[in-house]
């Protein structure tokens, strides 16, 4: 008697344990204002506040590791980042981590997803900008921007993945991964949080490039509800369904841009023109990778809608919502399934 | 915590103030004996005027009043978000 007794209380140990461990979850979210130059948030359902800022920082600090690595205006003691590459890798080839190789691959393949629209090798001419748009007080002289664009060629970015290596074979060309780096961190942080079981319900927000992890572990186990923002209005343009890995990016003229002579001008700039891009107004792609997503989002902006409609339907697993620079609206094919 | 939803606005993670949307009324941020930033709340909304930030993101950004919604501005670390209990419009993230 004495025994199963024993058992009994063995089982009811047992049981109220793993009712313990499956106890109502919350949303908790914490957030960063000191990375990749933007507003970073980390959503999460999760037993308690205390569990989650301890998850919470784990993640900060694989941020600040990526941050710091693909960082092209500052050093950092201990660490060999993209400004030290873009400082050296003309003088002799600099040895890397796997994290910079990686991106920079990454980076080759997407100057040809993009159809070469996004170019991370154009560090010679968006830094002409950059200074430009942070003086705000004119635009950049056409000729200097021609002049280095003759140094944009991405073959002249040299990776040797054996020797963990990057050489630049043109003396004035410049690494700028702005327009990749944000997508691609997302999806790192995304494969984190998996791989180490932080949580089965997350959405990561990296300057509004979303990434989730499952859905929502509310009652109703709902997708996660992402608004699209609409620079003509004061209400969004849609809410989207996003769950279980699907990624949404925008890509617009209104969030970072300056003024001369009461004309706005972007942050994104067209490989082909040098000036910034006047197709759209904004641009958002759901797709399930956010390094895609991120990549094709700045794609798009670069392109006209029909052509970016034709690129959108003839390709599986990408979806697209446009705004024209007078604000109509654009869907792709099956865009309106995520509406919510 | 009022019954509705609040602005709820932090600098630097710290909170500093929880704004009632119900309840019209202003709110200055002051970091080293400046202002930087002015929250107002007006019929049921939260918006940022008056900041002393060079690209003033945060005074054009739109008005707010759904859970999750935020004005960020990156300067001065601010940021104002709205949380609380009416979660119907809930909003999980803004894709911009």
């Amino acid at each position: 008697m004495k025994k199963l007794l024993s058992i009994f209380v063995i089982f009811a140990l047992c049981f109220s344990l793993s009712s313990c461990s499956d106890a109502k979850l919350n949303k908790f979210s914490k957030s960063s204002t000191d990375l990749f130059d933007t507003y970073c948030v980390i959503t999460a359902y999760d037993s308690s506040q205390n569990s989650f800022d301890k998850k919470y920082n784990t993640v900060l600090s694989l941020m600040e590791k990526y941050y710091k690595l693909f960082d092209i205006y500052h050093s950092y003691d201990g660490v060999v980042n993209l400004k030290d590459v873009n400082d050296t890798a003309a003088k002799s080839p600099v040895k890397v981590s796997d994290e910079i190789i990686d991106l920079l691959l990454y980076g080759k393949n997407a100057y040809d997803l993009s159809h070469k629209k996004v170019n991370i090798a154009m560090g010679s001419v968006l830094s002409l900008w950059h200074e430009k748009r942070e003086e705000g007080k004119e635009l950049p002289d056409m000729r200097e921007l021609k002049k280095r664009s003759a140094h944009t060629d991405i073959n002249d970015i040299v990776i040797d993945e054996k020797e963990k290596t990057v050489y630049f074979s043109d003396s004035k060309i410049s690494l700028d991964v702005g327009a990749i780096a944000k997508g691609y961190v997302c999806e790192k942080i995304a494969e984190y949080i998996t791989e180490n079981k932080l949580w089965s319900s997350a959405l990561i927000s990296l300057g509004g490039n979303i990434k989730t992890v499952g859905t929502k572990e509310n009652k109703q186990n709902e997708s996660f509800h992402v608004a699209v923002e609409n620079p003509f209005s004061q209400d969004y343009l849609a809410t989207l369904n996003v769950s279980s890995g699907d990624s949404v990016v925008t890509s617009g003229d209104y969030q970072r841009y300056y003024e001369v002579d009461s004309k706005r001008y972007c942050h994104i700039i067209n490989p082909e023109t040098l000036m910034p891009s006047k197709f759209v107004s904004s641009v958002s792609v759901i797709s399930k990778n956010s390094d895609y997503a991120d990549v094709i989002s700045t794609a798009l902006f670069n392109m006209s809608i029909d052509d970016g409609l034709h690129f959108v339907n003839s390709t599986d697993g990408l979806e697209a919502v446009w705004i024209s620079t007078d604000g109509q609206v654009t869907y792709s094919k099956n865009f309106k399934e995520y509406l919510k | 915590m009022p019954a509705g939803n609040v602005a709820v606005i932090k600098v630097n993670n710290q909170q500093k103030s929880v704004m009632d949307l119900n309840e019209n009324t202003k709110f200055d941020v002051i970091i080293n004996n400046t202002v930087t930033n002015t929250v107002v709340v007006e019929d049921g909304f939260a918006y940022v005027i008056n900041a002393s930030c060079p690209d003033k993101l945060c005074q054009k950004h739109k008005k707010i009043n759904k859970t999750g919604e935020s004005i960020v501005c990156l300067p001065n670390k601010v940021v104002v978000s709205i949380e609380g209990s009416k979660n119907t419009d809930e909003i999980d993230g803004v894709a911009k």
